[in-house]
C-alpha cells in the first residue's frame, strides 16, 4: 500500500533542513527551488532518553538511537493513520523520544523500533509515521 | 445460542456483510477470539477498506450504535492478528530448548547487527510451528472482533455503551458455540505488536 508523504509539520520541517544541508542541485540553482531562504530557523532533533511499554519488551530492550539516526527516521517516515498503524505495522513496546524544536515550535515524540513513531504536539494531538525503509537503523 | 450454516452465524442481532477480500483460505478451527479496535471512527470506512483486494480485517464489526456486521464466514482465515509475541517467553515458561532458540532469535551473536523487523518475523515463524495453546492464537485458528474505535491523544477511546453491549452479547454466543471459554479471549496487543490501549477499555 501507498503512505503519502506528510504534511506534518515536523517532517516539513525535517525535510528543509535536510535540503539546507545539502548542496543545491543545478536544478535548484537554476529553479530557486531549494528551501526557503525566508525560513531560516533550523529544526533541532533530540533524543532525551529511551524506554518500554510495561509487558515484556525483551526482543527490544536494547533499542537506542542517537541524534542523527532519529533524523535520518524522520526524513524517511511517511504520516499514517491510526488504522494503517493497526492493519500494516508492528508497534514494538521499546522506544526512543526526544524533542524537535524548530525556533519557538517544540513536539516531543517517541520512535519505536518497529518503525513507527508517535509524535505529540503541545495540544496533545498525536500524529502516526510509519516506515518502512528503516531497518538499517532501526536494529 | 448462536448457530452458524456455512459460516454465517443466523440471527437476526446480526447483519450479513461478507467482504470477499477479507478472507483468505479455510480457517483450521476455531480456538479463539480476539478483541480488536478499528483505529478509524466509523464502520463505514472500515468496511469500505475492506474492498480493498488482500484487505486486513475480521470476522466481525461492531459499530458505534451497537450494530454487529458479520464481515467474514467463521470458517475463513482473515489476516486480523498479525506476527505473534512469544507466549511461553512472556509468561517465562519456556523449556530450556525453546528458551534458548528464542533467546537466539532476540538476541542473535552476529557481528552485524539484525533489525528488529527481521527478529519479529523470526519469532513469529518460531512460534507458528508450535500449537494452540503453546502460542497465542494466529490467523489460522481464531476469529476476529473490531470495535469501532480511534485512538483520540494516543489512547483508544472507550466503547460506547451499545457497543460494550453487542460485545459481550457477541462473545458469549462464539464461545458457546464453538465450545470455547473466557480464557481463549484475547486483546490484540496482548499477542501481537500493536498499540498497547487497543482494545484495553473493551469488555466482555
Amino acid at each position: 500500500m501507498s503512505h503519502g508523504k506528510g504534511t506534518l509539520a515536523i517532517v516539513v520541517g525535517l525535510a528543509a533542513l535536510v535540503a539546507c544541508s545539502q548542496p543545491a542541485t543545478e536544478q535548484q540553482k537554476t529553479s530557486g527551488t531549494a528551501a526557503p531562504a525566508t525560513d531560516s530557523a533550523q529544526t533541532v532533533v533530540h533524543v532525551t532518553g529511551h524506554g518500554t511499554d510495561p509487558g515484556n519488551a525483551s526482543i527490544c530492550e536494547s533499542f537506542r538511537l542517537t541524534d542523527p539516526q532519529a533524523q535520518e527516521f524522520f526524513t524517511k517516515a511517511a504520516t499514517i493513520t491510526a488504522e494503517q498503524v493497526h492493519d500494516h505495522y508492528d508497534v514494538l513496546p521499546c522506544w526512543v523520544e526526544g524533542t524537535t524544536t524548530k525556533g519557538a515550535d517544540k513536539q516531543t515524540w517517541k520512535i519505536r523500533a518497529g518503525g513507527t513513531a508517535e509524535v505529540t504536539a503541545a495540544n496533545g494531538d498525536v500524529t502516526y509515521l510509519g516506515c518502512k525503509t528503516c531497518d538499517d537503523i532501526l536494529k | 445460542m448462536l448457530n452458524a450454516d456455512k459460516g454465517k452465524i443466523i440471527d437476526g442481532k446480526i447483519t450479513v456483510k461478507i467482504q470477499p477480500n477479507l478472507e483468505h483460505g479455510s480457517l483450521v478451527a476455531v480456538r479463539a477470539l480476539v478483541m480488536h479496535q478499528t483505529g478509524g471512527s466509523t464502520a463505514a470506512g472500515a468496511l469500505e477498506k475492506y474492498k480493498t483486494k488482500g484487505a486486513d480485517g475480521a470476522h466481525f464489526l461492531i459499530d458505534k450504535d451497537g450494530t454487529i456486521y458479520q464481515t467474514a464466514h467463521v470458517n475463513k482465515s482473515t489476516f486480523h492478528v498479525g506476527k505473534l509475541q512469544s507466549r511461553c517467553d512472556n509468561l517465562k515458561s519456556c523449556s530450556p530448548d525453546d528458551a534458548t532458540a528464542i533467546q537466539t532469535i532476540m538476541h542473535p551473536k552476529t557481528k552485524k547487527k539484525v533489525p528488529y523487523s527481521k527478529k519479529v518475523k523470526q519469532l513469529h515463524e518460531h512460534e507458528m510451528k508450535k500449537a494452540y495453546p503453546k502460542r497465542y492464537p494466529s490467523n489460522d485458528d481464531s476469529l476476529g472482533i473490531e470495535v469501532v474505535g480511534k485512538p483520540v491523544k494516543g489512547i483508544y477511546e472507550d466503547p460506547t455503551d451499545k457497543q460494550g453491549e453487542s460485545v459481550k452479547w457477541l462473545v458469549a454466543g462464539l464461545l458457546d458455540l464453538f465450545s470455547l471459554t473466557t480464557e481463549d479471549v484475547y486483546r490484540h496487543p496482548d499477542i501481537s505488536y500493536k498499540d498497547a490501549t487497543e482494545a484495553k477499555s473493551v469488555t466482555w
